[in-house]
């Protein structure tokens, strides 16, 4: 399988937190989810994966290639989504293309015109003027119009409406249908993730958790639910994240385990959300 | 290289906004006012626009986070630093320009004789003191930032002003001796006062690089 982004041991060291030991890849022509709660090191990953960051340890390979010192190889590649625009805030988006145009090879104007036509930006406005959902799009727009085959995004659904959502969700579906074209999604509203994502990458407090297919992460795991009288002490080690309420408990277990618990608890299919929200719950229990 | 003239450029639409008729009738208006005492007041405060000037990038780029933007773009940082040196020197001797020009505008004007060597002079000398002052600035943008490194940026110039008000008071004799020096030998002058300007550059732009490589954002 080729790769579009390999990620092996990478570490960023700050005062008060760090991300250790990150290793995940990125497969040609799929998109990845990179999830995990508010502060779990998805922005700090990701910037670094760009070159924002200087690293402490690791390597970051694109395309195949080292990412370090690659000095305008990459740029025309790679299209950024990121959680605020980087633009001006009095620029429009006449002069975003003005702006950032020549450092493409490949820039294409009439692309960027359809793209703004699409998604009823007006040229003349600028940015401090448009709502957070046409920022979005707008950066969208510029990172599709210059024939990018890696899109990365950061957190680009937070604060949009579910209509903008889907919306954005739908063209990064319609992106992928090129088998050269993949995406690095990062976001902590995973339901947009159930539907258009093939693998995902799940960070916590720092560290990699899980990274493989979407399918086996949602098939390895299921919400269990019943009353705390049902299960033994050894059975309860099993549950993660467990919420008890008067009536019972609520908790994610892995799905191989069901078999070692009593037949009376009722077990389901879990969510994208609920195995973030257990993992984190987990995750605190153990600190 | 190419690089680092589409970042000047990139810097100029940066600025772009920001150059309004409107703002440069307040900048002519400002250079009026000043010239009922002299032509040369009014072309030290045109050219001291530029000094103004040389922050509002790094506070726009801070504001918008627009260091994300070059990395995105591939700029590497040595050509932002490169670029940005490159255009705060343009910028400066692009209102030198036009601060010959809007003095000799209102000469005649004025109905007053045009003094082009004292002109020249104005403006050669205020470019490399405050292009000096800006090679002090821009190494600590580049480290801080606009809205840290603000504060600490305009100590150079307090520095400044105070060795004038204390020194030539001592020193005047020293002084009056070496402007007599300079006057009688004109192209060492001009040799050795680029050559020193050229070192304060490339000093100052290397202390920058250093700095911006170590930020993250």
């Amino acid at each position: 399988m080729e790769y579009v982004l390999e990620v092996t041991s990478l570490e960023k060291q700050y005062e008060n937190f760090s991300v250790k030991n990150i290793s995940f890849k990125v497969p040609k022509g799929y998109i990845m989810g990179f999830i995990g709660p508010n502060g779990a090191g998805k922005t700090t990953t990701i910037k670094a994966i760009l070159g924002m960051l200087n690293i402490s340890s690791g390597n970051i390979k694109l395309f195949g290639k080292d990412s370090q010192g690659m000095n305008g190889q990459f740029n025309d590649k790679i299209g950024i989504v990121m959680d605020t625009p980087y633009f001006a805030e009095d620029w429009n988006a006449s002069d975003i293309e003005t702006a950032v145009s020549p450092f493409y090879q490949h820039w294409n104007s009439e692309t960027y015109a359809s793209l703004l036509e699409k998604f009823s930006i007006d040229r003349k406005k600028k940015l401090r003027d448009l709502s957070r959902g046409m920022k979005v799009k707008l950066m969208v727009s510029v990172a599709l119009s210059h024939h990018a085959t890696f899109l990365v995004l950061d957190e680009p659904t937070s604060g949009l409406d579910p209509v903008a959502r889907e919306e954005l969700c739908d063209l990064l579906s319609e992106f992928v249908t090129d088998e050269n074209n993949s995406v690095l999604f990062s976001t902590h509203i995973t339901s947009d993730l159930e539907k258009i994502a093939d693998y995902i990458t799940f960070i916590l407090n720092g560290e990699i958790v899980y990274t493989g297919l979407k399918d086996d992460l949602m098939e390895n795991y299921s919400l269990a639910k019943g009353s705390l009288y049902e299960i033994n002490e050894e059975q309860r080690k099993l549950l993660i994240g467990a919420r008890e309420y008067s009536t019972g408990f609520e908790a994610m277990v892995k799905t191989s385990d069901i078999r070692k618990l009593p037949n009376e608890l009722l077990t389901e299919p879990i969510t994208l959300d609920e195995i973030i929200v257990f993992m984190n719950k987990e995750g605190k229990t153990d600190e | 290289m190419n690089k680092t003239l589409s970042f000047m450029k990139l810097d100029y639409v940066t600025l772009r906004p920001y150059v309004t008729m409107k703002n440069l009738f307040i900048m002519i208006a400002v250079a009026l006012f000043f010239t009922v005492q002299s032509n040369t007041s009014s072309i030290s405060i045109l050219m001291a626009y530029g000094f103004m000037f040389t922050g509002y990038p790094f506070a726009v780029g801070e504001k918008c986070n627009m260091d994300e933007l070059y990395i995105s773009l591939s700029i590497s940082r040595n050509a932002v630093v490169g670029g940005r040196y490159l255009f705060t020197i343009l910028m400066e001797l692009c209102l030198g320009v036009f601060a010959c020009l809007v003095s000799v505008l209102l000469s005649l004007l004025l109905h007053r004789p045009i003094e082009a060597r004292e002109t020249l002079i104005v403006v050669v000398t205020l470019f490399f003191v405050l292009s000096f002052l800006q090679t002090l600035q821009l190494p600590v943008f580049f480290k801080m930032g606009y809205a840290k490194g603000k504060m600490m940026t305009y100590m150079p110039l307090m520095v400044l002003a105070f060795l004038i008000i204390v020194i030539s008071k001592h020193v005047s004799k020293v002084l009056s001796r070496f402007i007599e020096w300079l006057s009688k030998n004109p192209v060492t002058a001009i040799t050795s006062g680029i050559l020193i300007w050229l070192l304060t550059v490339l000093i100052s732009y290397q202390i920058a690089l250093k700095l911006y490589k170590k930020r993250d954002f």
